[in-house]
């Protein structure tokens, strides 16, 4: 009885695997050949979904060496607000001038730079998004200057 | 049946959740590169408004200090901290469904659109405070190419909001997962460079 129902069992699967045989033939060599690529580290594509999905940020951050106990979207905040508190106090405090002008611009192309790595997650995406908006942002700030180098007209 | 064909099929079916796997990942990177360059050609918009601005600027700096000194700072700082805290809790949402928990995310992206929503209105808020100093968008050239890029990134926050709330509703149904969130990442991108664009705007135009 145990074999009749082994025999069965295995005419069901040679069954399914002609079917699937027909519908979609194995490439044998391309299976092998994708074995050797993972084996050999090559393959940049994850092999499952969820692994194709970013890492969950960790409960806690190190920085500069000392772990916090929080993760890196609420360190980057805080990171945020202190610059921004100390931008504010710079404009209010700092006579105009070079060195304010530096300074706050500086500080405020930090601040994007943070968010873009951290909560755009740039850091960890594929490089080709960051040349996307960079082209332009390049394009716009040398046009940007050009303009500011033209004297003025009174337009 | 032989182990050599056991493992034929076991490859097979390796194989295919590999294609699937690759299929994925490819559509998700597909989607990301398409909203960054959408934000990419964001970036052209606001620049040629920001310079704009700097370029008027840079021989009327006395008219734009009159202008600060006349409405204060303290306003719109206030704003830049919520925007910079609703980009915060979207990241929060973000990570909150990653970790398959929808009700954290409904209450991340909800305080999302109340932040976005606060600082649409406290920058009504201080349009009215400076219509009363004269300010308008026809009454000085300052007024022309203030308005041009706080209103265009205004409106960027209010289609933000309602972005934010479509996502509530969408999570309220059960949409999004652990292993499908993709549409609130898309989201995510486009509200961080808002963020972003207001960054800049804060220090081109009200602190310089």
């Amino acid at each position: 009885m145990s074999d009749d129902k082994t025999m069965t069992e295995h005419a069901a699967i040679k069954a399914e695997q002609e079917s699937a045989a027909e519908a979609a033939p194995v490439d044998v060599a391309s299976v092998e050949g994708h074995e050797a690529i993972v084996a050999l580290g090559l393959d940049e594509h994850p092999q499952t979904p969820s692994e194709a999905l970013p890492h969950i940020a960790p409960d806690y951050t190190i920085l500069f060496g000392r772990r916090i106990n929080a993760n890196i979207y609420v360190v980057v905040f805080g990171i945020l607000a202190i610059v921004t508190a100390a931008e504010i106090g710079i404009a209010e405090i700092f006579p105009d001038g070079f060195v304010r002008m530096l300074l706050l611009v500086g500080l405020s192309l930090v601040k994007a730079v943070l968010v873009m790595l951290f909560y755009m997650h740039l850091r960890e995406d594929s490089k080709i998004f960051a040349v996307a908006i960079a082209l332009p942002l390049f394009v716009g700030i040398i046009s940007a200057m050009f303009l500011l180098a033209v004297p003025s007209t009174g337009y | 049946m032989t182990d050599a064909s056991m493992e034929h099929i076991e490859a097979h079916a390796a194989h295919d959740a590999h294609a699937a796997a690759k299929h994925e990942a490819q559509r998700i990177d597909n989607l990301k590169f398409g909203m960054w360059v959408f934000l990419a050609s964001e970036v052209v918009l606001f620049t040629v408004l920001i310079a704009t601005f700097l370029a008027w600027r840079v021989v009327n700096s006395e008219l734009v200090h009159e202008v600060h000194e006349a409405t204060g700072i303290w306003l719109v700082s206030l704003n830049t901290f919520l925007l910079l805290a609703s980009s915060f809790a979207m990241v929060m949402g973000l990570r909150e469904i990653q970790k398959g928990n929808r009700g954290g995310l409904m209450k991340w992206i909800g305080l999302t659109a109340l932040l976005g929503a606060v600082f649409v209105g406290l920058q009504a808020v201080e349009y009215s405070i400076l219509a009363s100093h004269g300010v308008t968008i026809y009454s000085s050239e300052f007024g022309m190419r203030f308005y041009a890029p706080t209103a265009m990134h205004g409106a960027h926050v209010i289609v933000g909001v309602i972005w934010a709330l479509y996502i509530v509703n969408k999570t309220r149904r059960g949409s999004y997962s652990s292993q499908n969130y993709i549409g609130i990442e898309i989201f995510g991108l486009y509200w961080h460079f808002v963020d972003v664009v207001w960054i800049i705007l804060f220090t081109v135009i009200y602190l310089l």
